[in-house]
């Protein structure tokens, strides 16, 4: 009796992982709650906000107020669909039926705030500031983890999640293209940087590139001599551990003295361009902050190989770079993407915050529309940042699972 | 008394000592910066207090870390009941992709929400620092072993005791090394936080980049890379602890 | 012939091999047997060069093994280990083939291989060549790790508890298939084991081994027979000793010829066990003998089987 009780609660990650796939047998009430909670939204804020101009902040419009009747029962109609999916018993119809709806909804929503911009635009003139509401983020993100939490559940293969994502990435693009969201306050800003706009995301590129030039050669030698040297690893990762630790501001502020001096003393580096405020101090922190979970990954990578392997290997004649080259990296190799894809994430977002010395990117957008209150010169930045990261991730995830045929064995 | 001359052994009490002592000593070092510094007219910030910046990023992240460890945990511990089996999929789902969010990217998030100062910088930690704490109390007691929690039901234990006898105390570590990743990461958020108009150490930081003044940049780094630091080694110290 | 002449090796201050001297003619299985720490596994380690002895030296057919590079000598060298070690994400067929394409064989050479080793250890080739390790129980990979020792044809084959992980049943397969093997093939074979049941029915030489040192070597016949110590005799069985003794003395050894007896003759080469067994099943207290190399036939009676002249021999 005790055992069976036990055994039933007591599940594994494994048997939690189907069970999360599977689902329980009845209705979904995360879906119902998200629907509410839209629907909550929808009735109360406002979907679109409008100011006379860039800075003032606007006033909230509710949907029925912003756009014709149509538009604003065709995005109810969605929502009700949605609702009625999470009624649905679980199984695989229902996720792809979320999928399908939750999709819709969010480009919907997307496109019914641009279409409520033109309106403002054709009645206030061009100087009136149309900005996403309230109960616009809420739908776009319930629709969004609608979509997400659907996917998960029918588990795609990576690849074809790369697929699906560049589908929804596009459709938003195609819109964006077309012209229907051009009137919409963050799109004004886009319009006003479109050069600057592209230029910052490649000096985003670039921070992160050059910053895992020297943390993965780097960290993974250092991993290397975390694994032969037992003596060396706790000091190594302890200090390691302290770079992680100091918040990414304060690294970067303290790399401007030294450098600073050091291209004062050596005019040769100040013609490179390494000087005290740029990219050079904002790579050099971004190297030390990718160096631990790049020697992390890669100890915990090659230290996983079973020994009997090693040994088994060494026995067969194979010389130790033949073991490193033919059976420690391919086995490690999930480990090894996995903590690619961390550092990757992680450089990232920290790079954002390089646009504080001078080094540009994306954050400069971010700090930039702080500076002047421009809540969409922010959400430009903000919302760029996080679709370079979530796209990183995805494709990182996806290169792991082609590399990884086998990733069940 | 040996455990006392122990502990003084400890890093966390060297760098906490260092802390203080940098943070009474900061205020009567404008000599040495005007020195290091000479072409700066006000070589030592001044806005406010080196205390109070530090009492004011304390509190952030101190309000912040409360909420995160109260919803945190009862959030790993509600989706890995049987009641709240279903939401283990979606929370999983959103921590994995919250993670990937830049940190500085949510707090800039926080402020069209609720407008400049201390508030958004408290929910943009609040929302960001859940993350880890939510993933690693599932993690710690999806891990916990199945043989303990069979004694637990064998001796008779409810769910209820089950969870406070035997899960909560076996995972504590996992959750506990999950806060200290949030606590860690919310001290740099915070930092930035004085972008938003939070009073932190990383105010002089920001001052001191864009009004070119290098010795602020110093004063606020040194500060808030001790404190992050100390608080680091702090919770290692109860990790370890509790192991 | 793998000569060990006064091999020593030191792990700190305690002596895993202690001055060991052994000698094993080509073609013949060398069982070392002895209790965990007693240095077996480390003795056969120094063989191969996993290990450098501190002292003394390892002669493989005349040649001294610290005068090859070691990968090179190890590429000579069969070995197979207890946990296997087969990797993981390599298909069966690349497993098998590891040796052979170190050692720059063509391709079809070696898929040709494989197979024949496939078939040599009882493995169907078109089955299994191209599954992976995981898809096989634990002794169909101890078969595929054999194959794997085998590949490159080496003289020498050296294996470490081979089947000590095994369950009885898949261990007796595997110990009749190697015993199969070594008859077909003539490997030399130094094996390590520290169960004696094994080493009786595998081995025609086994070194007891205790603490680093040799204590006694021998036919297995000699050391049930003729125990060197106390050690030795609780060793090789203690109360079952005499039980042993009787797996490895050959029926003709102990037949009267000329005399007759009932029934369907045993061969003169099987062993005293399997004839106890027939006259205790039977009922009967003689069998006819039937020596099927010389044409002889005799019998055999109990009192034979328990005391030919009075004592163990």
């Amino acid at each position: 009796m005790s055992l069976t009780d036990g055994s039933a609660v007591a599940e594994t990650p494994e048997t939690a992982a189907i069970q999360r796939r599977t689902g329980g047998a009845g209705a979904n009430p995360l879906l119902m709650l998200i629907v509410a909670g839209m629907a909550a939204a929808l009735a109360s804020l406002g979907f679109v906000s409008v100011g006379p101009n860039r800075i003032v902040s606007g006033k909230p419009l509710a949907l029925w107020s912003a756009v014709e009747p149509a538009f604003a029962v065709g995005l109810a109609m969605l929502i009700l669909m949605l609702g009625l999916a999470a009624l649905l018993r679980s199984g695989a119809w229902r996720d792809r039926l979320v999928s399908v709806v939750a999709a819709l909804l969010l480009l919907a929503s997307v496109a019914t705030a641009g279409h409520a911009a033109s309106l403002v635009a054709e009645a206030s003139g061009p100087i009136a500031r149309t900005s996403l509401g309230a109960a616009f983020w809420i739908i776009a993100a319930g629709s969004a983890f609608a979509f997400a939490d659907a996917m998960g559940r029918m588990a795609p293969h990576p690849l074809a999640q790369v697929v699906v994502a560049a589908a929804m990435g596009g459709a938003l693009a195609a819109l964006a293209v077309s012209g229907a969201l051009s009137d919409l306050s963050l799109a004004r800003e886009f319009a006003n940087r479109r050069e600057a706009y592209g230029a910052e995301v490649l000096r985003h590129l670039a921070l992160v590139g050059g910053a895992l030039a020297g943390a993965l050669p780097i960290g993974a030698l250092l991993g290397v001599v975390a694994l032969r040297r037992q003596a060396w690893r706790k000091p190594l990762f302890a200090v390691l551990n302290l770079i992680q630790t100091i918040p990414s501001i304060a690294i970067f502020g303290l790399l401007i003295g030294p450098l600073s001096t050091l291209s004062a003393w050596l005019p040769g580096l100040r013609s490179l361009g390494v000087g005290g405020i740029g990219a050079a101090p904002a790579i050099i922190a971004l190297t030390l902050y990718g160096l631990l979970p790049t020697a992390r990954g890669t100890f915990a990578g090659l230290a996983a190989t079973p020994p009997a392997v090693i040994e088994a290997a060494r026995g067969m004649g194979l010389d130790e770079r033949q073991i490193l080259w033919r059976v420690s990296i391919p086995l490690a190799l999930p480990i090894l993407i996995a903590s690619l894809r961390l550092v990757v994430v992680q450089l990232v977002g920290l790079a954002v915050v390089a646009a504080l010395i001078g080094a540009g990117g994306l954050g400069a957008f971010i700090f930039q529309g702080l500076g002047q209150t421009a809540t969409d010169l922010i959400l430009l930045g903000a919302l760029s940042a996080i679709a370079l990261a979530l796209a990183a991730d995805l494709a990182l995830r996806s290169l792991g699972a082609a590399l990884t045929p086998g990733a069940s064995s | 008394m040996s455990r006392l001359l122990r502990l003084a052994g400890r890093p966390a009490v060297w760098v906490s000592g260092a802390f203080l002592l940098v943070l009474g000593a900061l205020p009567y070092s404008a000599g040495l910066f005007g020195a290091l510094f000479p072409d700066l007219p006000r070589p030592l910030y001044s806005r406010a207090s080196f205390l109070d910046l530090a009492l004011s990023h304390a509190a952030l992240v101190g309000i912040a870390t409360l909420v995160v460890v109260g919803v945190g945990i009862g959030v790993g511990i509600f989706v890995t009941r049987p009641v709240g089996r279903d939401f283990a999929g979606p929370i999983d789902t959103l921590t994995a992709v919250g993670q990937t969010f830049p940190p500085t990217a949510v707090l800039a998030l926080a402020v069209p929400a609720m407008g400049y100062g201390g508030a958004p910088t408290v929910m943009a930690l609040i929302v960001y620092g859940l993350l880890p704490v939510v993933s690693a109390t599932i993690a710690g007691l999806n891990a916990v072993p199945r043989a303990p929690m069979q004694a637990a039901d064998g001796i008779g234990l409810s769910p209820g005791g089950r969870l406070l006898k035997v899960e909560l105390p076996l995972a504590a570590p996992v959750i506990l090394s999950g806060v200290r990743t949030s606590v860690v990461l919310n001290i740099g958020t915070a930092t930035i936080g004085s972008t938003v108009g939070a009073l932190t150490l990383g105010s002089p930081i920001i001052e001191g980049l864009s009004g070119s003044n290098p010795a602020y940049v110093i004063q606020g780094a040194v500060l808030v890379g001790l404190f992050a630091v100390a608080a680091d080694l702090w919770l290692d110290e109860l990790e370890r602890a509790l192991t | 012939m793998i000569v060990l002449d006064r091999l020593t090796k030191r792990f700190g201050t305690t002596l895993a091999v202690d001055n060991l001297s052994l000698t094993v003619p080509n073609g013949s299985i060398c069982a070392l047997v002895g209790a965990s720490g007693c240095g077996k596994s480390t003795t056969l380690r120094l063989i191969n060069r996993l290990s450098e002895p501190d002292g003394g030296h390892v002669l493989i057919d005349g040649t001294d093994a610290a005068s090859l590079a070691p990968v090179a000598l190890r590429r000579r060298i069969g070995y197979v280990i207890q946990s296997i070690g087969l990797f993981p994400h390599w298909s069966i067929a690349r497993n098998i083939g590891t040796v052979p394409e170190l050692l720059g064989w063509p391709a079809h050479r070696v898929a040709q291989r494989v197979d024949e080793l496939l078939d040599l250890v009882g493995l169907d080739p078109a089955r299994y060549r191209s599954r992976r390790p995981h898809e096989l129980s634990g002794g169909q990979q101890q078969r595929v790790g054999v194959a794997r020792a085998l590949a490159a044809d080496p003289d020498l084959l050296l294996m470490d508890e081979p089947f000590g992980a095994l369950d009885p049943v898949t261990r007796d397969g595997l110990q009749g298939a190697l015993l199969d093997i070594q008859a077909r093939t003539r490997k030399t074979v130094v094996i390590v084991t520290h169960d004696i049941d094994e080493a009786i029915r595998l081995a025609s030489l086994i070194a007891v081994l205790d603490g680093g040192r040799l204590i006694q070597q021998g036919s297995p016949h000699e050391l049930l027979a003729r125990p060197a110590n106390a050690f030795v005799e609780a060793f090789v069985g203690g109360p079952r000793r005499g039980l042993r003794l009787l797996q490895v003395t050959p029926v003709g050894e102990r037949t009267r010829y000329g005399m007759g007896a009932e029934g369907v003759p045993i061969d003169a080469g099987a062993t005293l066990d399997v004839a106890l067994e027939r006259m205790v099943t039977g009922n009967i207290d003689r069998i006819p003998v039937l020596d099927r190399a010389t044409g002889r036939s005799g019998a055999l009676s109990l009192t034979d089987i328990v005391a030919p002249d009075g004592a163990l021999r």
